[in-house]
C-alpha cells in the first residue's frame, strides 16, 4: 500500500513538474518575452521553469525501486537547493541581480539540479547492474532447483557405482567358438579321472567386504519408492531450511550449496571409511 | 557356485568354494612330446598321466611333462609365453582348452559365474593381451559358464588386502609377466604388466652361467633363498642379482605410472603373489626396493603372504592368491546376481496381475 502511495506521489510529483514547466513556457510565448520584457515577467517564466525542472527531477528520483541508503539525503538536498536558488532569483530580480549574487543563485540552483540527475543516473545503473546479476543468479538458481538433492546423490551413487564396474572396460566382444572335437585322442587319465583338489579350511569372509567396498546395492525400478524418496526428501529440506531461514535469497543459495556438498562429503567419506548407514 | 580361474604362463589354477573350505585345482601349463607306442601308453595310463595322442606322437600334460622332461632331458614346451598365448607354439591353444577343461571342470549349473585372471596392458612391450583374453574367456564360456574378466594385480587385491578394505597395490610375480593394480576401494586406479617374471630370471641366469635353463629353474624352486650370502660365480648369486633387476624395474614403471595419475590420500597396503614371489627372502628384498623407490604414495606396509613349506600348506600361498582373487570376485558377482534375480522375481506377479 505505501509503495503504491509513493508511486502515485511520484507521478503526481513528475507531472506538476512537467505543467509547471509548461505554464512557464507558455507564459513566456504568451507574453512574448525577451531580453528588454518586463522584470516580473522574467521572474515569473524561469521560476515557473526552475520549479518545473525541479518537480520533474524529484518525480523521478521518488520512482527510482530500491534506493540506496544516500537516495533520501540526496533528495532532499538536491530539493533544497534548487529551490532555494529558484525562490532566491525570484525574490532578489532584477535590483538583486548582480555579482556575486548570480553567482550564488546560479550556483545553488545548478547544484541542486546535477545532485537530483546525477542521483537519479546514477541509481538508475546502479539497479540496472544488480538485476542483471540477479537475473543470472535465478537462472542458475533454477536450473539446480532442476535437481534436488536425492537426484545428485542417486547421480553420485551412480558415477562411483560405474567407477567400480571394470566391466565396462573390456571389449564386449564375445568370440564365438565353433563345436570341434579334437584331432588328437585323450589319454585315459583325461578321460576316467577328475583333477585331484587340495582342499583348506577358508570361509572367504573378504566376499562380504568386497560386496560393500564395490558399493554393489540392489537397482529396483520401483516408483512408488523413488517417489516417496523425493517426498522424504523434500520434507527433510524443508524443515532444514525452516530450521536455517537465511537473512535473504543469496544466503538460502548458499546455505542450499553447503547442504549439498554436506551430502557429498558425506558419501565419499563413507566410501573412504568404507562404512554405509 | 561360483569359481575363479587363474590361467597362468606357469600354471593354471581355478578355486571353487566348498563348506567354510575353499578348493584348488592346479596343472602345469606345459606339455612335453614323446613317441608313442603300446608299451609307454600302457605304462602312462597305468600311471594315470595325462596326455593326448595325435598319430604316433604322445604330448604328456601338466606336472608330468616336467617329471619325464627331467628323465628323458627334453625340453618341455609351454602353451604361453609372457603371460599370453604363445604365438610361437602352434598347440597352444588346444594343449590350454585341455588343461582349462581339467581344471575347471563341468559348470554345476548354467550360467555359472566364473572370473579369470588376464594381464592387464604391458608397459615395456608391444605384447597384446586382447587376443590372449578373449580366446580364454571364449573357452571358458564354451564350457557353459558366465566369465568375466578380472585383472591380475586385482584379484591379488581382493584376495590379501580385504582388512585395508581393498585399498593397496596388489603385486603378482609370474612365470612370464609381472602384474601391477593400484586400487582404491577396490576401484583399480593404475594397472599395468611387465613383460618380465620368473622364466626371464631364469633366461638371464642361463645367459651368463651358461647352464639350461630348466636346471636354472630347479635351483630356484629348490635351493635358493635371498638375502644370503652366494658363492662367487654361483647360481643362485646370478639368480638375486636378476630378482633384485626385476624388483626395480617394476617398482621404476610403478613409480612413473602413479606419478602420471593423482592418487588419493590414503594409505596403501602391498601385496605380493605369485610363483616367484615365493624364493625365502622375497618379502624383505622387496621391502627394501620399495623403501628406496620413494613412491608418491603412502606405503603402510607389506602383506605378507606365507610362502609354502611342506606340510604346512594354506589358501594364502602366493601362488594361489591370484585364484583366490577371482573366486572372491566370483562369489560377489554371484551374490549380486542371484539378488537381482529374485527381486526380478518378487516384481513379476505384480506386473502380471496389472495385466490381468
Amino acid at each position: 500500500m505505501k509503495s503504491k502511495m509513493n508511486h502515485y506521489f511520484a507521478s503526481m510529483t513528475l507531472l506538476s513538474g512537467f505543467i509547471l514547466a509548461l505554464m512557464g513556457i507558455g507564459f513566456a510565448l504568451s507574453v512574448n518575452l525577451t531580453r528588454r520584457s518586463d522584470p516580473g515577467e522574467i521572474a515569473i517564466t524561469y521560476t515557473f521553469i526552475g520549479f518545473g525542472l525541479s518537480l520533474i527531477l524529484i518525480g523521478i528520483n521518488l520512482m527510482i525501486i530500491k534506493p540506496k541508503e544516500y537516495h533520501r539525503i540526496a533528495v532532499v538536498g538536491g530539493l533544497i537547493l534548487s529551490w532555494v536558488g529558484v525562490g532566491a532569483f525570484y525574490l532578489i530580480y532584477p535590483e538583486g541581480w548582480k555579482y556575486p549574487n548570480v553567482t550564488f543563485v546560479a550556483a545553488a540552483y545548478a547544484m541542486g539540479i546535477c545532485l537530483l540527475a546525477g542521483n537519479a543516473f546514477a541509481n538508475t545503473v546502479l539497479y540496472q547492474i544488480e538485476e542483471r546479476a540477479r537475473l543470472l543468479l535465478q537462472e542458475k538458481t533454477d536450473k539446480e532447483q532442476d535437481h534436488n538433492e536425492e537426484d545428485i546423490d542417486k547421480e553420485v551413487q551412480k558415477a562411483l557405482e560405474r567407477s567400480f564396474s571394470r566391466e565396462e572396460e573390456f571389449s564386449n566382444f564375445n568370440l564365438g567358438i565353433k563345436e570341434k572335437g579334437y584331432d588328437f585322442i585323450l589319454g585315459k587319465a583325461l578321460t576316467d579321472s577328475e583333477e585331484q583338489k587340495i582342499t583348506f579350511n577358508d570361509d572367504i569372509s573378504e566376499v562380504g567386504a568386497l560386496h560393500y567396498a564395490r558399493g554393489d546395492k540392489l537397482k529396483v525400478n520401483d516408483k512408488g519408492l523413488d517417489s516417496a524418496s523425493m517426498l522424504l526428501a523434500q520434507t527433510i529440506n524443508k524443515n532444514s531450511s525452516v530450521k536455517n531461514q537465511p537473512a535473504n535469497s543469496l544466503n538460502k543459495n548458499n546455505t542450499k550449496n553447503i547442504r549439498i556438498f554436506d551430502n557429498l562429503k558425506k558419501i565419499f567419506k563413507r566410501h573412504k571409511n568404507g562404512k554405509r548407514t | 557356485m561360483a569359481k575363479g580361474l587363474d590361467v597362468g604362463t606357469m600354471n593354471i589354477i581355478c578355486a571353487d568354494k566348498g563348506d567354510g573350505s575353499i578348493s584348488f585345482a592346479q596343472q602345469r601349463n606345459a606339455f612335453l612330446e614323446m613317441e608313442s607306442n603300446d608299451l609307454t601308453k600302457h605304462m602312462l595310463d597305468n600311471s594315470k598321466v595325462l596326455y593326448t595322442q595325435r598319430g604316433s606322437n604322445l604330448n604328456v600334460l601338466g606336472e608330468d611333462a616336467f617329471k619325464f622332461s627331467n628323465v628323458f632331458n627334453k625340453h618341455i614346451r609351454r602353451p604361453m609365453k609372457q603371460g599370453i598365448i604363445s604365438p610361437d607354439e602352434k598347440d597352444s591353444v588346444p594343449m590350454i582348452k585341455v588343461i582349462i577343461e581339467r581344471v575347471l571342470g563341468a559348470p554345476e549349473k548354467k550360467d555359472e559365474v566364473l572370473y579369470v585372471s588376464v594381464p592387464a596392458n604391458p608397459v615395456d612391450d608391444q605384447l597384446n593381451v586382447l587376443y590372449h583374453s578373449k580366446t580364454v574367456e571364449a573357452l571358458a564360456k564354451k564350457l557353459g559358464y558366465r566369465t568375466f574378466p578380472i585383472d591380475e594385480g586385482l584379484a591379488v587385491v581382493y584376495s590379501e588386502l580385504s582388512d585395508s578394505n581393498f585399498t593397496g597395490v596388489g603385486v603378482s610375480i609370474g612365470a612370464g609377466m609381472t602384474n601391477v593394480s593400484v586400487a582404491y576401494m577396490a576401484t583399480p586406479i593404475v594397472s599395468f604388466s611387465i613383460a618380465r617374471g620368473g622364466d626371464w630370471i631364469d633366461e638371464q641366469v642361463a645367459t651368463s652361467t651358461g647352464m639350461a635353463k630348466e636346471r636354472i629353474t630347479s635351483i630356484k624352486e629348490t635351493d635358493f633363498s635371498l638375502g644370503a650370502e652366494y658363492e662367487l660365480g654361483s647360481v643362485q648369486g646370478a639368480l638375486a642379482v636378476y630378482y633384485d633387476a626385476l624388483l626395480t624395474y617394476v617398482l621404476q614403471h610403478l613409480k612413473r605410472k602413479l606419478s602420471e595419475t593423482a592418487p588419493p590420500d590414503a594409505e596403501f597396503q602391498v601385496a605380493i603373489a605369485g610363483g616367484s614371489t615365493r624364493a625365502k627372502g622375497f618379502v624383505e628384498m622387496f621391502e627394501n626396493r620399495l623403501n628406496e623407490a620413494e613412491l608418491p604414495i603412502k606405503i603402510s606396509g607389506i602383506k605378507k603372504s606365507r610362502y609354502i613349506t611342506p606340510g604346512t600348506r594354506d589358501s594364502r600361498d602366493p601362488l594361489y592368491a591370484i585364484a583366490r582373487g577371482c573366486l572372491i570376485a566370483a562369489l560377489t558377482k554371484e551374490a549380486s546376481l542371484e539378488a537381482e534375480a529374485s527381486q526380478s522375481q518378487v516384481a513379476e506377479p505384480v506386473g502380471a496381475e496389472e495385466e490381468e
